[in-house]
């Protein structure tokens, strides 16, 4: 039940620029991602469009005694698509098909290749588009053509990753989260399955439930039959939201532990991913509270309540809306931000979904929500038709995105300069004390500031806008003493956004250095000679 | 103050697909919205009445009864009642039968002001506005940025011009049509929205208002549209590149020589 036991792969060969001037003129992009972080040059890159000619590439690269990279949709934010250290990158945009959609006693799931965006994977699921697809059984078949028939029946993938190009293989590989992890949970849960391909170009195809630790082992099965155990260290790990370092439990499933492990213990060439029904009818509410305080009681009254049970709690503070306003001003007419009902103040978004009657019912229990927090139902803006949502959607986004615009107008006087974008979370307990670690920390620094994010998990990103390179210093110093006290809550410095190579002082403020070697001990068994990602999380 | 707000329900797209074989919109697949001009109007309907302090907003429109969904948004933005033109006598109607229609419920209602969109996206015609006032015999206020003045008797306002600012001292009951610079129109709260869902809308028919069948729909329609065709996209410009202005400037004059321009 312990026993990894990959098997070999009849390889193809794979598709390789190799031409300097042409991954120069081409493939520039390739060389790094969301974050800032790149490599000036790679000696190669591989575009398998299948598993074959992935462990070929991967083989490949084994034989040369090489390192490389694997990169998706390139959104990640900690640099680790960056092949820094890597002598190729093996792109895995060509592997796009969606390839089954089924049905078990579980519910409803997709086999995808990992190239499949998130867009395109909504799109085919909304459209029903999944006649002939290229690797469904028949019995597989029989149950997209049903799917197809019902009309009555909307199915999605409900965790929402904001950002739509990442590719199913990403967001596996990072563990994703979005708004409604809130109500769904992260990527981690959804996944009923995945082929694996490993350092050495063999594979395996592995469900949940097949491959379980005996406690904290593990036992590898080589190339040449032999075995080596895969002893994890003893971990408690948060008890949040967290993508900081590789997810360890005792009894685990192999799946939890290759989920998020950010490219670094296996390329997936495969993932199977659950679907659930997709809500009848979804009420989106912002609702702009006095300031942060009646925010928090929001929060936390919003939590307790019973009579509604929320997909998504987001917060916006005052820094973040004026940010906004500003922003709005600036573009003028033609601004797509809205005027929603106050600028003063800080603003909280909470969804709700179900039945129609559902949704109506929930507004008697939110007109109380609002008004303990003295706010009330015409200080909010409502959304349900689809239009409107979308609307709402890219208001949320539109924080992360003014921020990267003043930051850019910065950096191009100031070189060197970035935000700094914490992505930690804490327990519920631990919600005000974090709040007033931050704010404590933001005022003493005199730094400016937007916090935003998922406060229903406690899980806010504190964006702040440096104004110089010393103020850059300052900022970095004060994001490394949020973590440590981060941890001391029992949070984790990393919750949706993983470690990357960006992030890698976080991980050392979260675990002692007995776990990274207990973490960096796994990696080896998985890839003995270092070759996937290296640099990249541990 | 009683105001009158026009609406239409347009398909979400400004790029109408046309099927060439009945030269008419094809509508499905494409979602329905509130013609966005007509938001404006709304929104400064709403804000007249809130400036005024009292009196009531009620939208209209002639339509479908799916065009109640568009109703339903008007009222989750401050609209006090909504009405729904519908009836088999309506269908087909050009701007002049339209107008009729819509002139001809208004005079069962009281009212001092009616708004409308300057046009509405999918016909672009912006005659409905202009064509309500002329069938009352109301005097009409078109592109309307500002309403600066307001009362029962008389309302004074800014008429976007190409070229400038048109101030205009107008008689009420009087009919507008606005520009989308008069106002940036409110999102709907939680409350205005549950308002909207129970809202009764009351339907009226051709019988109800005591329209001429003969007047109204396709058969009052003096006018039929032979044919419907976008544009052809112009074609992307030269470019001219030398290393020197002079260069340019020498090769552009020779061009425009060429083409006996110059
Ligand atoms: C505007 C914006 C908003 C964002 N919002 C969110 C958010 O709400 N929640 C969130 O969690 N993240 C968010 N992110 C971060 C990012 O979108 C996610 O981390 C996403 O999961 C990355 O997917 P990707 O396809 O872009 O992967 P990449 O950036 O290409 O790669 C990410 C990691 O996955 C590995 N990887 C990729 N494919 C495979 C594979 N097939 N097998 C093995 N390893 C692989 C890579 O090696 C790398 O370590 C956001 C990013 C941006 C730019």
């Amino acid at each position: 039940m312990n026993k990894i036991a990959p098997i070999p792969v009849e390889s193809e060969n794979c598709a390789c620029v190799r031409d300097q001037a042409e991954i120069a003129e081409k493939y520039r992009e390739l060389l790094g991602d969301e974050s800032r972080l790149r490599a000036e040059a790679v000696s190669r890159i591989y575009f398998p469009e299948n598993a074959a000619q992935l462990s070929g590439a991967l083989q490949e690269l084994a034989g040369l005694g090489e390192k490389c990279v694997l990169s998706a949709g390139r959104t990640g934010i900690t640099g680790s698509v960056a092949p820094i250290d890597a002598d190729a990158i093996v792109s895995l945009g060509g592997l796009n098909r969606l390839l089954a959609f089924g049905r078990d006693e579980n519910g409803y799931y997709v086999r995808a290749e990992p190239g499949v965006s998130l867009a395109d994977l909504a799109e085919k699921l909304a459209c029903k588009e999944l006649d002939n697809l290229p690797g469904a059984s028949a019995e597989e078949q029989a149950a997209a053509r049903e799917f197809m028939a019902d009309e009555e029946l909307s199915l999605w993938f409900p965790v929402d990753p904001t950002e739509m190009t990442a590719h199913v293989g990403g967001v596996v590989a990072n563990n994703a989260s979005g708004a409604r992890t809130y109500r769904y949970g992260s990527t981690r849960k959804w996944v009923r399955g995945l082929r694996a391909v490993f350092a050495d170009g063999r594979e395996l195809f592995v469900r949940r439930g097949e491959v379980k630790a005996e406690g904290l082992s593990f036992v590898f099965k080589n190339a040449d039959g032999s075995q080596t155990p895969c002893d994890m260290p003893a971990v408690v790990m948060p008890d949040t939201k967290c993508t900081a370092g590789y997810h360890i439990a005792r009894d685990m499933d192999l799946i939890d532990l290759l989920v998020g492990s950010e490219g670094t213990l296996c390329a997936f060439a495969e993932v199977e991913l659950l679907l659930t029904r997709k809500p009848e009818s979804i009420l989106g509410v912002l609702a702009v509270v006095d300031d942060e305080e009646k925010a928090l009681a929001l929060v936390e009254n919003a939590r307790t309540r019973e009579a509604i049970e929320f997909e998504a709690i987001e917060y916006f503070d005052h820094d973040a809306l004026s940010l906004l306003k500003q922003k709005k001003e600036e573009d003028g007419s033609g601004s797509h931000i809205p005027e929603i009902p106050s600028w003063d103040g800080a603003a909280v978004y909470l969804e709700i979904a179900g039945t129609e009657d559902e949704t109506e019912e929930a507004c008697v229990p939110l007109e109380e929500l609002l008004d303990s927090v003295g706010s009330s139902l015409d200080d909010t803006w409502a959304a349900m038709e689809e239009g409107e949502l979308e609307q709402q959607k890219l208001f949320r986004h539109s924080v992360p995105e003014a921020v990267n615009s003043i930051i850019g107008q910065r950096a191009a006087k100031i070189p060197g300069l970035h935000k700094i974008g914490t992505d930690m979370a804490v327990p519920d307990a631990a919600l005000r004390e974090v709040f007033a670690l931050y704010r404590r920390g933001l005022a003493e620094a005199g730094l400016q500031s937007v916090v935003f994010g998922h406060i229903g998990n406690n899980h806010v990103h504190v964006n702040i806008l440096p104004a110089d390179l010393s103020q850059l210093a300052k900022a970095k110093e004060l994001y490394v003493n949020w973590a440590k006290e981060v941890v001391r809550l029992g949070g984790a410095v990393a919750a949706e956004h993983g470690i990357g190579r960006l992030k890698k002082a976080m991980l050392e403020r979260q675990y002692p250095l007995e776990i990274l070697d207990g973490m960096r001990g796994i990696r080896k068994v998985f890839d003995p000679a270092g070759m996937l990602a290296p640099g990249v999380l541990v | 103050m009683n105001i009158l707000v026009c609406i239409k329900q347009v398909p979400d797209t400004t790029e109408v697909r046309i099927n060439p074989e009945t030269n008419t919109l094809i509508r499905d697949g494409v979602d329905s919205i509130i013609n966005p001009f007509d938001t404006y109007a709304i929104e400064e309907a709403v804000r007249i009445r809130e400036r005024v302090g009292a009196g009531k907003v009620t939208v209209i429109s002639m339509g479908p009864p799916q065009v109640e969904s568009a109703l339903r948004e008007a009222l989750s933005v401050g609209v006090d009642e909504a009405i729904l033109l519908s009836d088999r006598a309506f269908a087909g109607a050009d701007t002049w039968a339209t107008s009729l229609t819509l002139a001809t419920a208004l005079k069962t209602l009281e009212f001092d002001l009616v708004l409308c969109g300057k046009q509405a996206i999918d016909g672009d015609t912006a005659q409905v506005g202009p064509g309500i006032a002329c069938h009352l015999d109301l005097p009409q206020v078109c592109y309307v940025s500002k309403v600066r003045e307001i009362s029962k008797e008389k309302a004074v306002v800014e008429r976007m011009m190409e070229d400038g600012t048109e101030v205009v001292e107008v008689q009420m009951p009087a009919v507008f049509t606005v520009v989308k610079d008069i106002n940036e129109p409110r999102l709907p709260s939680l409350k205005g929205k549950m308002k909207a869902k129970k809202a009764e809308i009351k339907t009226l028919s051709a019988a109800d208002i005591k329209a001429n069948v003969e007047e109204i729909g396709l058969k009052g329609s003096p006018t039929s549209v032979n044919k419907i065709f976008s544009p052809p996209r112009r074609s992307g410009g030269e470019m001219l590149e030398y290393e020197t202005a002079p260069e340019v400037a020498k090769n552009l004059v020779g061009k425009l020589k060429e083409m006996q321009l110059f």
